[in-house]
């Protein structure tokens, strides 16, 4: 078969794809941030005192978790639409969605962080007479988020990668563009080929940026 | 424990706002109930929208083309209609095949026009319309060929089917003594047929259709193999919505403009 990688320009073609890399990047991008907030809430609950709050917690992580998050997009945007008449716009249900799945993840990546810095640290802290919180933010989670940075980059690339089940609730992101090209010309490898280098790029460029932040917080910090 | 409220505070006003907003939206989207008429009638005059959800995906029903349009049979049989129930704009809304009942349901969109048949599975959860268009399988024959008018004469001949369709198991079944030649692509098919080592194909209909139009050497037989149709899915609640529907489509039976659609897409 000819190869003609021009398709991925012909007519609207490119500033489809153009578009559909935008809702995934703008999508993800706002579910990352929602998820970063859960994450840090959810974790700091799994270690907390407080019975309620923590297994108020426990049972987030375990069901966010434990079901797809194509199912969870299911419920959010038809489910709660059908059962209970909430309608949510399908952006307003994706970022949600994508946000509270992936916060589940990093709630676990902040608990394991937190939990890695020595005990000592937050003993040092509170005989100096700061609170448990107080010591927690100036003294445990700076240290703690070098060490999150790695697995955090992760966690945002495969939710970079997850968000094409959002086609399923009409978010028209950059699989489904592709998927509605290819249905149009039969192309299948100019096309994926194309979408492929884009999901690439964005992913390159989150793991550069963690990159930075890392080497610019070990410069800081005094281990290495 | 007060210092906790620090961090509560923010995650409950992010829910909370996510909930707020989404009812702002319901307000604004449903706000037209209270009458005795239909729900979606209504929102049509209103609006002058018909809202319709489809999977842009499936040449030649519903596609979208380089210019990034939607077009396609379905495309312009649902334009027609809505132009008949008063609406002035077609809204499409794109999703997954199967997104589109759940879609339908939970009223992201009046009507699926996205070449669905019509099951006693799906009428269980949803109405559908008149049918609009058969699909089921068809038999395709070269145009010079007057010796095959149906199914019974094509015992013992030979005949091109695509493997791992419903057209195999068909034949197998209900026709044991013709004999099948499967082949791997539906462009092999229409090949055995045009280079005369097969009598006949049996594959779904609208396919059929666009290749005899494409091509003007092959012909389909109207015979209906199995019964299959396309019919459009609407909310059971809104009976008044599908009558009207049902009438467009009679309407537009009636004055020609329904057969124009058909050849532009299908060939005559």
């Amino acid at each position: 078969m000819q190869l003609d990688f021009l398709v991925l320009f012909e007519g609207e073609n490119f500033s489809a794809l153009m578009s559909g890399l935008w809702v995934t990047v703008s999508m993800t991008f706002m579910a990352l941030i929602l998820s970063s907030c859960i994450g840090l809430v959810v974790g700091l609950g799994r270690m907390s005192s407080n019975r309620l709050f923590s297994s108020l917690s426990s049972c987030y992580l375990a069901w966010f978790r434990g079901t797809p998050l194509l199912v969870q997009l299911m419920i959010l945007y038809y489910g709660l639409a059908i059962g209970m008449q909430i309608d949510l716009s399908a952006s307003m249900a994706g970022v949600l969605g994508l946000g509270m799945y992936s916060g589940s993840y990093v709630s676990e990546i902040v608990r394991g962080a937190i939990q890695s810095i020595d005990k000592g640290q937050m003993e040092a802290g509170r005989s100096l007479g700061m609170s448990h919180w107080q010591t927690m933010r100036k003294v445990i989670l700076p240290q703690a988020v070098r060490r999150m940075l790695p697995p955090l980059g992760n966690e945002f690339i495969a939710l970079t990668k997850n968000s094409s089940p959002l086609s399923v609730i009409t978010v028209s992101e950059l699989m489904r563009a592709g998927n509605l090209i290819v249905a149009n010309n039969f192309r299948y490898f100019e096309i994926y080929l194309g979408i492929a280098l884009l999901y690439f790029l964005v992913n390159f460029t989150i793991s550069k940026v963690i990159g930075y932040f890392e080497r610019k917080m070990s410069a800081g910090g005094a281990r290495g | 424990m007060k210092k906790w409220k620090r961090v509560w505070l923010p995650a409950l006003s992010i829910l909370l706002a996510g909930s707020l907003a989404a009812c702002g939206q319901e307000q604004a989207t449903g706000g037209s109930g209270g009458s005795t008429e239909d729900e979606v009638l209504n929102k049509i005059k209103e609006t002058k929208t018909l809202v319709v959800g489809t999977d842009a995906t499936f040449q030649p029903f519903e596609f979208k083309n380089e210019k990034n349009e939607y077009v396609g049979f379905d495309i312009d049989l649902i334009r027609a209609v809505a132009e008949e129930l008063g609406a002035e704009k077609v809204e499409f809304v794109d999703t997954e095949f199967k997104g589109l009942i759940p879609g339908l349901q939970g009223k992201k969109f009046d009507l699926i026009a996205s070449a669905m048949y019509i099951t006693d599975e799906r009428k269980k959860t949803i109405d559908f319309s008149d049918t609009y268009y058969p699909g089921g399988l068809a038999i395709m024959v070269k145009k010079d060929n007057d010796a095959i008018k149906g199914m019974e004469d094509l015992k013992g001949k030979k005949v091109s089917v695509q493997i791992g369709t419903k057209s195999v198991n068909f034949l197998k079944e209900k026709y044991p003594d013709v004999e099948r030649v499967e082949v791997e692509k539906n462009v092999e098919m229409f090949l055995e047929l045009e280079s005369g080592r097969v009598e006949a194909v049996v594959t779904g209909r609208p396919a059929a259709k666009v290749y005899a139009k494409n091509n003007g050497t092959v012909t389909v037989l109207d015979e209906e193999l199995t019964e299959e149709h396309y019919g459009y899915g609407i909310r059971k609640e809104n009976k008044a919505f599908t009558e009207a529907v049902n009438k467009a489509l009679q309407t537009l039976k009636e004055n020609g403009k329904y057969q124009e659609i058909v050849e532009k897409w299908f060939g005559a």
